[in-house]
């Protein structure tokens, strides 16, 4: 008998996401046999930046998402930048590095200890961390204790992490300091040295606890190197440019095809977002550049407030496993372990790139380069957030915004079908699913999480209506 | 992780200057502990980034009592608030989830924390947050229905405050496609007589919070400006412009003298940047003293010490028109 199992809202997550799940016997297995993915906040950002100085992208951007703000402030100046015609200082290229660097390892840091963990462990018998679910948990009491030890520490690391972001950004969330043609912040000494100092705390935490804590994890969970897997289709803007032409970066980019090491160039040409299962009008597959928004709901058909991106009309996973895959660092399979552990390394390889990075700065050298501001202009700004790519495109005419599109990660991963009906990332990672208990998915619950889904980011102009069907299954 | 409520007090005595607390706050507060339950918020997100939250797990205040011991989110959470509801932290989920927050509701005196705005276009059906018993609810009627049972609500950031960034945008046409509005406008219009306080900030900095939270277990009105806002923390304007006008107080301010002078680009330590945008002329908190991201070794940065221009996000109006000057 098929079952509805309605559970909303899932929680450790950031923003407002429903899934719709159908689960049913088959083979004699208890499994997922349909998913539908719907976000449930609609901002309009788009809309309230048409009409600003251009140089206000940044700010307002940065204000999608008060997790992984530093990454629409990165892609808002690298916009800003392209439209400009603005080399940046080298200094400035390092800071922005650093920015955003100790912005992943943060988020790294909560997502796997504070969002990701009490899906597996037992926490204390008091809100915020009694779960009254009672389901597959394998862990010892020793083993559970020094897991919740490390929650317990992860919160003072991610606070030092933010505390990083702040050195050289000024504040987090929303760092002030990123600014077409550069950076505000100077590299004085005594901030390279303090943020050295935190390195030398940082890095061991990320080697030594979180890195082994998901070995650890991975070691008692091995059947969720097959559980999640969906297409395998990987796809990275690439980030963290090394030369100021950005020819180079730590983590590249490019994409493959079905868990393919064969990783090939990516044409941003190639990303077309589709409407068909959206509340918007019909129309052609459109790129962001070129893209239009005009919501109608209801709809038949429609059920997502999402866009659906394809690149080369295929769905694609984005996020660290992607990066680390596309970049050769680990290709071990796609999966919700995976996920995990991509993650971890990620942090790590990040967090010791910083350490060269912050000793390149020059306390004496330029962090800005004043830009003449163009009266029309077109320009786009990639990059990756930590929980994956995420793209901002952009059209100025007589001085001020005038279209203004992001594609954030989440609107990769949670995309609704495409054009062609077929089911986007996470929607097809969770066919197959084995759901021990209905009323307590956890099964379905570690796969969303593995995405690190960020909802907050997932900003197209949408219309939500009146078919309250369509939300009766959630995600918050 | 048990940490005793002695040990908090400790930390209300080492912090009482940055709370705002006097000596005999803090013998009420240890009354107020050692008497009755600690108290229950519930924390609901709206249309807004769930950075305040963010901003809220960066509080850390140092013990100066005992070398080495420090206070932190998951002290306070362990032993003097009952967070019974916050969706980014909560380990349970689902019905589950719902059902700590109903049960909240039934016992009554909880404070009511809101972070973002209040859609109310297309029947606040722009935020949908939850399912109860197979019906789905939004954020509007989420807080109808927690307001009457609500001792206090806490409107945390500036889009729950004043409507913020979801309200925004110049062009007439475009602006506020969502149809927010704030939280204390919101709540009003269902009972105009609930105490509301609001901490706003984009983000709120996190000692702002847990002042609010320590004053509502002392059982304390605080004073509040013509917006809601405490004035010990963002000043009243109308008797003293100057007490926490981020202008009047910034280091950089050309008056003092000392060689200050005004920035004309970017990238230029220790130069007022009045003249590119800067916002602190019209913009009041206490930033300019405390400073963001406390830590072991003091806070580290600020908007303005990074040579970043104060945006005013603390204010009614943010974030406005252009920033740039």
């Amino acid at each position: 008998m098929k079952i509805t199992a309605a559970f909303d809202p899932v929680t450790r997550i950031e923003g407002h996401l429903n899934i719709t799940i159908e689960i049913d016997t088959v083979n004699g297995v208890r499994q997922v046999v349909g998913a539908k993915a719907t976000g449930g906040l609609f901002r309009g950002f788009e809309k309230l930046l048409i009409g600003r100085d251009p140089r206000d992208a940044q700010h307002i951007t940065e204000r999608i998402c008060g997790v992984c703000p530093v990454a629409h402030g990165m892609a808002a100046v690298k916009n800003l930048d392209a439209a400009f015609g603005v080399t940046i200082p080298e200094n400035a290229l390092i800071m922005r590095n650093l920015v955003n660097g100790s912005n992943f390892v943060e988020s790294h840091i909560l997502h796997f200890f504070l969002l990701s963990v009490p899906d597996f462990i037992e926490g204390p018998a008091m809100p915020p961390w009694q779960a009254d679910w009672e389901v597959d948990r394998r862990f010892s009491k020793a083993d559970n204790d020094l897991l919740m030890g490390h929650y317990v520490q992860a919160l003072t690391m991610r606070r030092k992490a933010d505390q990083m972001t702040a050195i050289f950004g000024g504040k987090v969330p929303h760092p002030p300091a990123y600014i077409a043609g550069g950076f505000t912040c100077t590299p004085r000494q005594e901030r390279i040295d303090l943020f050295n100092d935190f390195l030398d705390e940082l890095i061991p935490f990320v080697r030594d606890v979180y890195i082994p804590d998901v070995q650890l994890l991975a070691a008692k969970y091995p059947d969720y190197f097959t559980l999640g897997r969906g297409y395998g289709n990987l796809l990275a803007f690439g980030v963290f440019d090394l030369d100021t032409a950005g020819s180079s970066k730590l983590l590249a980019q490019g994409h493959v095809e079905n868990g393919s090491r064969n990783v090939q160039s990516l044409d941003v040409n190639q990303i077309a977002e589709h409407v068909t299962h959206s509340w918007f009008e019909d129309g052609p597959a459109s790129n962001p550049a070129s893209g239009t928004t005009v919501p109608q709901n209801p709809k038949d058909g429609a059920y997502s407030w999402l866009k659906s991106p394809r690149y080369n009309d295929l769905p694609y996973e984005v996020g660290p496993l992607a990066r680390m895959w596309v970049n050769g660092d680990y290709q071990n399979g796609v999966s919700t372990m995976d996920r995990h552990l991509a993650r971890a390394y990620e942090a790590l390889k990040v967090a010791e790139a910083m350490r060269t990075w912050v000793n390149n700065l020059n306390p004496a050298g330029a962090v800005y380069n004043e830009p003449t501001l163009p009266q029309s202009a077109t320009a786009y700004g990639l990059t990756e957030a930590p929980r994956g790519a995420l793209g901002h495109w952009m059209e100025i005419t007589a001085g001020k915004l005038s279209r203004y599109q992001v594609i954030s990660p989440t609107t990769w991963n949670c995309a609704p079908r495409d054009d062609a009906g077929v089911p986007g990332p996470i929607e097809q990672s969770l066919l197959g699913t084995p759901v021990e208990n209905p009323n307590q998915p956890i099964e379905v619950m570690r796969i969303i999480h593995s995405f690190d889904p960020c909802l907050d980011c997932a900003t197209h102009i949408i219309q939500p209506g009146k078919d309250a069907k369509i939300f009766r299954m959630g995600v918050c | 992780m048990k940490v005793s409520r002695r040990s908090f007090l400790k930390y209300c005595t080492a912090s009482a200057a940055a709370l705002g607390l006097g000596f005999s706050d803090l013998q009420r507060l240890e009354a107020a502990l050692a008497s009755s339950s600690v108290p229950t918020l519930i924390w609901l997100h709206g249309s807004g980034c769930q950075g305040d939250s963010i901003s809220f797990l960066n509080l850390f205040s140092e013990d100066f009592a005992l070398p080495g011991a420090t206070l932190t989110l998951a002290d306070v959470l362990i032993t003097h608030v009952n967070l019974a509801y916050h969706t980014v932290v909560m380990a349970s989920a689902a019905q589950t989830a719902v059902t700590m927050a109903n049960q909240a509701k039934r016992k009554g005196g909880y404070v009511l924390v809101l972070e973002g705005g209040v859609p109310t276009a297309f029947d606040g059906r722009a935020c949908i947050i939850a399912t109860d018993g197979g019906e789905e609810l939004t954020y509007q009627q989420t807080i109808t229905n927690l307001t009457g049972g609500a001792a206090a609500v806490v409107c945390v950031g500036t889009c729950a405050s004043f409507g913020g960034i979801p309200m925004s945008g110049p062009d007439l046409n475009e602006r506020n496609p969502s149809g927010v509005v704030s939280c204390p406008d919101f709540v009003s219009s269902i009972d105009p007589s609930k105490l509301i306080i609001n901490i706003p900030g984009c983000p709120a900095h996190p000692e702002w919070i847990a002042w609010a939270v320590v004053q509502l277990i002392l059982g304390n009105v605080p004073a509040l400006d013509a917006f809601r806002r405490p004035q010990a923390l963002y000043g009243n304007r109308t008797i003293n412009v100057h007490g926490m006008n981020i202008h009047e107080n910034c280091p950089r301010n050309v008056n003092l003298g000392g060689g200050n002078s005004h920035a004309t680009t970017f990238g230029q330590d220790g130069k007022c940047l009045e003249n590119l945008g800067c916002r602190g002329p019209s913009t009041y908190s206490n930033c300019p003293s405390r400073k963001w991201h406390a830590g072991e070794n003091g806070p580290v940065n600020w908007c303005v010490d990074c040579n970043g221009m104060c945006i005013g996000c603390v204010e009614e109006d943010f974030p406005g028109n252009d920033f740039y000057a």
